[in-house]
């Protein structure tokens, strides 16, 4: 079929309503130009809304190959939700009517296009039909709304945003930077970011526009900013070069953030800690003196309160020795008394000091075995006990890291309470043993006895200086071996408690940091 | 007793304590030929301002620590600083244990440091074991 017979064939597009009789050249001509012009076209029946005819163009830009054109609809590469849109407009046609409008086409793969269409009602084949012509501004209108989101952030920001020349001349203000300084950006559109800068910081601005010549980013760059009222406030500032499109540096953009309340609560936490830490050495200082003032009290106290009693035991002695025949058995047995009164008070003299002494001593904690240390402990103690009937158990406790010598002390006071206590026993049973709580880091020990126990009515007393639960003459001791247990497990972080129950015993627990991997 | 014959030099300010002191050391048989000075400074004057004439150099001195005027440190110091004096024997014999002053004391070449025992007996065994040791069976230089 030729060229011509074809064209003649599928009819020549007229425009309806213009009375005119162009020659069929015109209508090749006509022909040619829908054929290859460069924005897709296409021609529908209003009726049936089947496409008559489409162009190069409408195959390149919408996927589908000719034929399959033609058997579709116009609705069908339109989004569903515009196909009412699209009966409406046709429903609105007049003959000759023009209209153009920005409508949303799918194409055969799914993508969406936006397109600007210019539709009119001509004539084709010999009855009435509609030419669209379709010209797909997606990209434009992405950009556009690309932009308008961009510019809306800007706009929207607390943060002064600003751009400039390579030479500092202001081509960009937003609202940020007029709430910021106090400029309109008809102020300081085409100035120099100079004013900007505090007097004494203006070079500063030259050295950031040559790093960012370089292509360098300046990233929180802290500074001091001026604003139009002359106040100055401290900003924080992160610069980054503008390129074109050919990559070449054109400009800076800079964004500003006034950091005045930061810096301002940066100084007064500086402040603070300041003075914060000149009153610790202060109190530290105070401690100090009053640390000495507490040595200088107890060496006062251990030298003259023995003192007295060295002559008064001293010359009760001498006074039995050496004149013992003469006095009665009543002088004598006062004189006892006296003697007694004596060395009591020495021994409470003693234990005060090294009580006193227990706070002030430093710890020189290591791995020790703690049933080693009772057994050791044990032993010594029931050297000087006499002929004694006593079973003494030690479990399998677990190693501690504590001081030695403090640790030997406790052991010491608890085990001299447990024999003390259960003196009138036929059979004294004294049991170190370990366990009654399960924390990982501190292990529990306990020193049980079965003796004279106490009466949980006054566990509180236990622990105190000078407090005791029974009377000197059933058994001796100063009240001061307990208190200095407690006070050796606490400056080791640890803990300690009794329980006990009347003629049936005593148990003492006390906690010690675990030795690592104990 | 002149200067040149004392034995034992006891400085003690608590009169009490001096009497028991020399009881203890008689009664063991150990001196009679004691001399108590009251306080440091009566105790640097006995030793170091008789003059030429007198220069008493006794075997050994007793010191209490906390004395009036011139405290028992400071008589050590003086002691152990003079090459006349230097070799005497000094006990220190205080009433209470104080790690400070024991130091002081070592560093100054003191030659025995005792805490007063409270209990009498024990006291005059001190006392005694002292006595005997540096008098009867130490030896110094000349």
């Amino acid at each position: 079929m030729s060229r011509h017979k074809e064209l003649r064939d599928r009819g020549t597009v007229r425009n309806v309503g213009r009375r005119d009789d162009a020659p069929a050249d015109h209508s090749q001509f006509l022909r040619l130009l829908f054929d290859n012009g460069p924005l897709p076209m296409w021609v529908y029946d209003p009726d049936t809304l089947r496409f008559l005819a489409v162009n190069q163009a409408a195959v390149d830009q919408y996927g589908y190959a000719r034929e399959e054109f033609l058997a579709m609809r116009v609705s069908d590469i339109r989004t569903p939700d515009a196909v009412p849109q699209l009966l409406a407009d046709i429903a609105a046609r007049r003959p000759g009517l023009r209209r153009t409008a920005e409508r949303r086409h799918m194409c055969k793969d799914g993508r969406v296009i936006t397109v600007g269409v210019t539709s009119q009602v001509v004539e084709f084949a010999g009855r009435t039909a509609v030419l669209v012509v379709a010209h797909d501004i997606t990209e434009e209108v992405n950009a556009a709304a690309l932009r308008s989101r961009l510019a809306a952030i800007v706009e929207s920001s607390d943060d002064a945003i600003i751009s400039a020349t390579l030479d500092g001349v202001i081509t960009s203000w937003n609202a940020g930077a007029e709430w910021m300084y106090g400029y309109t950006a008809a102020d300081m559109l085409g100035r120099s970011v100079a004013v900007l800068a505090a007097p004494d910081r203006r070079d500063e601005i030259t050295s950031i526009l040559e790093r960012l010549a370089r292509g360098d980013r300046i990233d929180h760059l802290e500074t001091v900013r001026i604003r139009r009222d002359g106040t100055r406030f401290d900003v924080s500032l992160a610069i980054s070069p503008v390129r074109d499109r050919t990559g070449r540096i054109v400009g800076v953009s800079t964004i500003a953030r006034d950091i005045t309340a930061r810096k301002q609560t940066e100084r007064e936490v500086h402040a603070l800690n300041r003075a914060l830490e000149e009153r610790v050495r202060e109190r530290t200082k105070e401690l100090d003196a009053a640390n000495q003032e507490l040595e200088a009290f107890t060496y006062t106290v251990a030298h003259d309160l023995r003192s007295p009693l060295i002559t008064i035991d001293g010359f009760s002695r001498i006074l039995l020795e050496d004149h013992g025949p003469a006095l009665d058995e009543d002088a004598r047995h006062c004189l006892d008394q006296v003697v007694k009164g004596t060395r009591h008070m020495n021994a409470l003299i003693t234990d005060l000091l090294a009580f006193s002494r227990l706070s002030r001593q430093a710890l020189c904690t290591q791995t020790v075995p703690p049933a080693d240390v009772a057994r050791r402990v044990m032993a010594e103690l029931m050297q000087s006990a006499g002929e004694r009937c006593v079973e003494f158990r030690v479990g399998d406790l677990p190693t501690c890291q504590a001081d030695p010598m403090l640790l030997e002390q406790v052991f010491v006071n608890l085990l001299s309470n447990a024999l003390k206590f259960t003196r009138a026993c036929d059979r004294a049973v004294i049991e170190v043993g370990c366990g009654g709580s399960d924390d990982a880091a501190y292990a529990t020990y306990f020193v049980k006895d079965n003796g004279t126990g106490f009466d949980m009515r006054y566990v509180d007393k236990l622990f105190h200086v000078f407090q005791r639960l029974h009377r000197a003459e059933e058994y001796e001791g100063t009240g001061v071996g307990l208190a200095i247990v407690q006070r050796i497990v606490c400056r080791h972080g640890g803990t300690a408690w009794a329980e006990g129950t009347p003629g049936l015993g005593a148990i003492i627990f006390f906690t010690l940091p675990k030795a690592d991997g104990a | 007793m002149n200067a040149d014959s004392v034995e034992i030099l006891l400085v003690e300010d608590n009169a009490s304590h001096a009497e028991m002191t020399i009881r203890a050391l008689r009664k063991q048989h150990i001196s009679d030929r004691i001399r108590v000075m009251r306080d440091g400074a009566e105790a640097v004057a006995f030793l170091f301002d008789g003059g030429l004439d007198a220069q008493p150099t006794p075997r050994v001195v007793m010191l209490d620590l906390k004395l009036p005027k011139v405290d028992g440190i400071e008589v050590l110091r003086r002691i152990k600083s003079n090459p006349r004096t230097q070799n005497i024997s000094v006990v220190v014999l205080t009433s209470s244990h104080n790690d400070h002053d024991l130091r002081a004391c070592y560093v100054l070449g003191v030659n025995s440091y005792v805490v007063k025992p409270v209990d009498f007996q024990q006291f005059s065994e001190a006392v005694g074991t002292l006595g005997r040791y540096w008098l009867l069976l130490n030896r110094c230089p000349d």
